[in-house]
Formats: C-alpha cells, sequence, structure tokens
C-alpha cells in the first residue's frame, strides 16, 4: 500500500507518466500512516471491485470489510489520517483536511498474500531490521541524514512494536506474541511455503505449523509450477498453422479453478483478509525503501543509480553493512511479487477457470503484446530463474526420457511426492552461513 | 483509338476506381478498429476481463514503475453538489455507447454515452458509484476508471 501511496502523492489519480514520491511518503507522521490504512482498509479494496460472478468471491467473504473496519464517524472524524502531502516535502507534511489521498479515488486494491511472501523471501525484513536496530541502539553505520532518523523512526513504531489498540492491522497478542511466527503461517497455510530463511531470534521448531489442522495449501506450488507449464505450452503453440497443438485450454482453466478453489479455502468467512493487507503493507514499506536512492540507501552508500536501478542491488548493498547476504535470486522475487500479485487476484476470482478465459494466459488473438499473456511471460521467465525449475525446457526434457512425444496434459492429476512442499523461492541459492544462517550470525 | 478500345478503357478505369474505392474503405476501417483498441479474436467477455486486469495492475500503483506505460483507467470524478454529478474529466474514449456505473451496493446501472451533456460530459443524480466500465456499441469494453470523489466546498467528510 505504500508504494500505492507513494504513486499517488505525485499522481493523485493514477494517470501514470510520474515516478513515485518515497522521500514525502517516508516524511509523513507514522500516526498518520496508521490511519491512513485504516481508510484504505474501509475502502474494501479488491471486495469492492467489480466481479464477473454473481457470487462475490474476494477475500472469502466481502463483508468482513465491513465487520472489521472501524466505524465510519469515528475513523472519518475523530481518527482520520489526513494525509493528503504536496510533493516534494521539505518538511513534515502538514495534517491536511478530508479526503485523505487515495480514500478518494474509489476502492485502492491492495496486493494479494503472494506479495508479502516473495518480498520477504528476499531477506529485506531481516536486513532493514537489523538497520533500524543499529541506528536506534549505536552509531556502527554511517551517520543518518534527519530524514534517514525519521524514516527509522516511522518503521520502529510502525512494524517493530505493537500497532494502536483496535487497529486492523493488530495482530500480535499474548495469544500469538511473535509477528514474524503470524506472517510464517499466514503464508505456510495459504501457499504451503516457508520462507527460505530461518527465523530471527531463538525460536524452537516450527511453530507457525502447530495447530493449522488439515488447513494448509500444500498443493499449491506443485499445481502453480504445472499451470506454468501448461501456458508456456500455449505460448509456445499460439501461431501453429499447421500440425498437432497440445495446448489444451481446458487443462489450464482446470488448474486455475483449483488453484482459485485451494486459496478460497484458507479465506473462508474473511479468513486472513486483515494479515493479507497488514503484510502487504508492511513489506510495502521495506519494497518502496530500497526501490529507489532514498535517504537511508544513500546514508548507507547503498545506491543504485536513481530510478533505474535495481531494489535487489541497493538491499544487497545494505546488507554487507549489517552481515546479511540476500539470495542470489531476490532481483527475480522483486519483480514477481508485482507480476504474479493482480494474477492471482485473478485466479483466485474465478476470471480464467472457464477455458475461454484462460486461452487469456497464453493466447496473442492477433495482437502484438498483450498484457496477460506478456506478464505470464515474464513470470515464467522469472520464475524459472529463480527456482531453477526449467518451465521452457520440460517439453524437450520429457520427450528425451520418455522417449516419445510430450503429453500437455498428464494421464492422471498430479499427486504431492511428499509432505514437504519441493518450492522454494531461494533454492537453489539457500542463504550461506554467514547470512541468514544461524540467528547468531545476524550481527557480526 | 476505337470505340471498342475506348469502352474497355473505361471500364479498366472504373474497375480500378472501384478497387481503390475498396482499399480507403479497408484502411478506414483499420484506422477506426485502432483507435477503438482492437480486440483481434477476442470475445467479448475475455476482452472485459484483459481491460479489468490492466486496471487492477494500474489501482496498485503499477503506472510509473519499470517504465510500464499500459494505462487502462480514466479520470472521472464525483461531486457531492446539493445536484450530485458525475463529471468524466477525460471525456469519453473514442467509439463509447454504453456506459457501466458499479454501485457501491454492488449494482449496476447501465447509461447511453448519449444521456451525457455538457463538455466535459456529465451525468447528474449517479448514485453510489464506485467504478465505471466504458463499452462500444457492440458492448465491447474500452476503458476503465476509479470514480475520485471530489468533496463539497465546506462540506465534512466525505463518508
Amino acid at each position: 500500500m505504500f508504494r500505492t501511496l507513494a504513486q499517488l502523492i505525485s499522481d493523485p489519480t493514477l494517470k501514470g507518466g510520474l515516478a513515485p514520491d518515497p522521500a514525502t511518503t517516508f516524511a509523513i507522521h507514522p500516526i498518520q500512516l496508521s490511519r491512513w490504512l485504516e481508510e484504505i482498509w474501509a475502502g474494501g479494496g479488491v471486495a469492492s471491485w467489480p466481479q464477473a460472478s454473481a457470487t462475490p468471491k474476494a477475500l472469502g467473504d466481502p463483508a468482513v470489510i465491513d465487520r472489521l473496519k472501524l466505524p465510519d464517524n469515528l475513523r472519518d472524524v475523530g481518527l482520520r489520517s489526513g494525509v493528503r502531502p504536496t510533493s516534494p516535502a521539505t518538511t513534515q507534511p502538514a495534517f491536511a483536511g478530508p479526503p485523505a489521498l487515495g480514500v478518494d479515488l474509489g476502492p485502492l486494491p491492495w496486493e494479494h498474500m503472494i506479495y508479502p511472501y516473495l518480498v520477504e523471501s528476499t531477506g529485506i525484513l531481516q536486513i532493514m531490521a537489523e538497520v533500524v536496530r543499529r541506528y536506534v541502539v549505536g552509531e556502527t553505520l554511517p551517520t543518518p541524514s534527519v530524514a534517514t532518523v525519521a524514516w527509522v523512526r516511522a518503521t520502529e513504531e510502525l512494524f517493530f512494536r505493537d500497532p494502536p489498540l483496535f487497529h486492523v492491522g493488530g495482530l500480535t497478542s499474548q495469544l500469538r506474541p511473535d509477528a514474524e511466527v503470524n506472517r510464517r503461517n499466514a503464508y505456510w497455510r495459504m501457499f504451503g511455503c516457508d520462507l527460505p530463511h530461518p527465523p530471527r531470534g531463538p525460536i524452537q521448531g516450527q511453530p507457525w505449523k502447530q495447530d493449522t489442522g488439515p488447513g494448509a495449501n500444500l498443493r499449491f506450488i506443485e499445481l502453480w509450477t504445472d499451470l506454468l507449464r501448461q501456458v508456456w505450452v500455449g505460448i509456445e503453440n499460439d501461431r501453429n498453422q499447421v500440425g498437432a497443438n497440445p495446448t489444451d485450454p481446458n487443462y489450464v482453466g482446470y488448474l486455475c479453478q483449483t488453484i482459485g478453489e485451494l486459496l478460497r479455502l484458507r479465506r473462508r468467512g474473511g479468513l486472513l483478509a486483515r494479515e493479507e493487507f497488514a503484510y502487504g503493507a508492511m513489506l510495502s514499506w521495506f519494497h518502496l525503501t530500497v526501490e529507489f536512492d532514498t535517504a537511508v540507501v544513500e546514508d548507507l552508500s547503498a545506491g543504485a543509480g536513481g530510478t533505474g536501478g535495481n531494489p535487489a542491488d541497493r538491499l544487497a548493498a545494505i546488507g554487507t553493512r549489517v552481515g546479511i547476504v540476500p539470495p542470489r535470486h531476490a532481483r527475480e522475487l522483486f519483480e514477481l511479487a508485482d507480476l504474479l500479485s493482480p494474477v492471482l487476484w485473478f485466479v483466485e476470482l474465478d476470471q480464467f477457470s472457464a477455458p475461454a478465459n484462460a486461452e487469456l494466459l497464453y493466447r496473442s488473438f492477433g495482437t502484438p503484446n498483450p498484457p496477460i499473456r506478456a506478464t505470464m511471460n515474464r513470470i515464467i521467465d522469472l520464475w524459472q530463474s529463480a527456482t531453477g525449475d526449467r518451465i521452457k525446457d520440460s517439453a524437450v526434457t520429457t520427450s528425451r526420457s520418455a522417449g516419445g512425444a510430450p503429453q500437455a496434459q498428464p494421464t492422471r492429476l498430479p499427486t504431492p511426492t511428499s509432505s514437504t512442499p519441493r518450492f522454494n523461492p531461494a533454492v537453489p541459492a539457500p542463504l550461506g552461513p554467514n547470512a541468514n544462517g544461524a540467528s547468531a550470525a545476524h550481527r557480526p | 483509338m476505337t470505340t471498342n478500345q475506348n469502352n474497355q478503357l473505361a471500364e479498366i478505369l472504373t474497375k480500378i476506381a472501384k478497387i481503390e474505392e475498396r482499399q480507403a474503405e479497408a484502411l478506414a476501417a483499420l484506422v477506426s478498429d485502432r483507435e477503438r483498441a482492437p480486440l483481434g479474436g477476442m470475445g467479448i467477455g475475455q476482452a472485459g476481463i484483459e481491460l479489468r486486469f490492466r486496471a487492477l495492475r494500474n489501482a496498485l500503483g503499477n503506472m510509473g514503475r519499470r517504465g510500464e506505460t499500459d494505462l487502462a483507467l480514466r479520470q472521472v470524478e464525483l461531486h457531492p453538489d446539493d445536484t450530485p454529478r458525475l463529471v468524466f474529466v477525460d471525456g469519453l474514449p473514442f467509439g463509447t455507447e454504453h456506459i457501466t456505473l458499479f454501485l457501491a451496493d454492488g449494482k449496476q446501472r447501465a447509461v447511453a454515452a448519449s444521456a451525457l451533456t455538457g463538455q466535459p460530459p456529465q451525468l447528474l443524480k449517479p448514485g453510489e458509484v464506485r467504478t465505471i466500465q466504458f463499452d462500444d456499441e457492440g458492448h465491447r469494453p474500452l476503458a476503465f476508471a476509479l470514480v475520485r470523489r471530489v468533496p463539497a466546498a465546506g462540506a465534512g467528510p466525505i463518508k
């Protein structure tokens, strides 16, 4: 959400053409940002977008928004955010009259749960947490500018202490006190995946997997990888004029339907909606921090060439300052997070389940670069690079091993090979022992 | 040149003129279709999904990142004056004939483009509109809009 806010500050109607303004975003007081999140939640996000089906499917039950939001008058009068900064901010932005930026603009959607999972898989949270810790306990990092001090204060207030009581993002309590365990629990339930690095601090075992019952989507990655393979078969054969075309829109639609059902199963009654919103907002803050040469990036001499630079390069440079090495595939993970979020929203909303609609994932329809197919093609490239799973080579591999023509559709549906999912975004590049391998190694 | 040759020449010239006429028509149709954002072999339902996908990406803030230029969102304002009105600040996309208003209660309201008045086009008493879709005469989707609520002068907070 904070990346969207940075975009709105320079481009209040999202008309495009203007670069986001992270400096002004970080200059806003954290209590205003906290309240702004409450206002955006009340807007309903993707649950308020027009749905193709008569039965609303967003967030498990869209009524969860109304039932968990602050009462309208309390939110809009007593606890309003006043976020409407002018760009660029040279001082702390003033408390503006209503409506707040973005709150006036339809229902602003927020990122799918896959976004925080992939961004956190880059190790960004561990690295930036260590940066904040070092700035607040000592002077082992270069002297910060005032803008960096403001960023450190806002970051600590917003994400490393309990949020204000009754806030929609209040996800720690006496019953689930560890925020990191809570996030891992949400990722595990939704995608059947762990983060590629161990948790910070002394956590015994894997408490995030306890008491989830049957509620973890262990088949997600397997089905998703199969979907990518089938989509690639479709892209590869889209222009076939003669000969057999192994593309099977029914199977692609079936895979989308199955993945959508898996994801919706975890959301029954609106479960995980608050977690998705809060974790997406949190990771977008850190993503925004390294997306540009912000004050903290420059103070740590981790610049990567202005707006053209890559967040993974900045993160790696910051990581060397605090002795934590991000995975080699952080570059792919950052980009995948942006691309997968809208695709998984649409899969979950059943938009690609019909065979005719599934064709959108791979057919060009005679147009040069249709956006959905182009997005899927890029996702396949990045997924291959990040996981080492050769999606595009699968047909060749199968042909060599089986000695026959590759099948686009398996004769039986795939089943899990073990209870442990094989996906790991950082594989084959696990963090080294001097990086996130042990908690003691975080603070050399 | 004989009369017979003259007749043949006239016939050839007429045929050439007809061919040129057909080419001009085809070119005009092509240009017109381009302005309407061609769907290729895409069905109306598929085009609707594609449009909403592009709009969702825009609304997630992807404009301005990595040089992305695909813009599906139009600017529409809701002015809550004594008589609430929708103001289509960017005008209407070329070829718009039908407008669908998606309301806060989940219902839809269809409006003919010809029902709009003024410049920029306006619609009075639109209801609690959240999003809008623009379609051409064949109900092919053209663009999407998030409605921006403009506060009335001296009004309190927007609910």
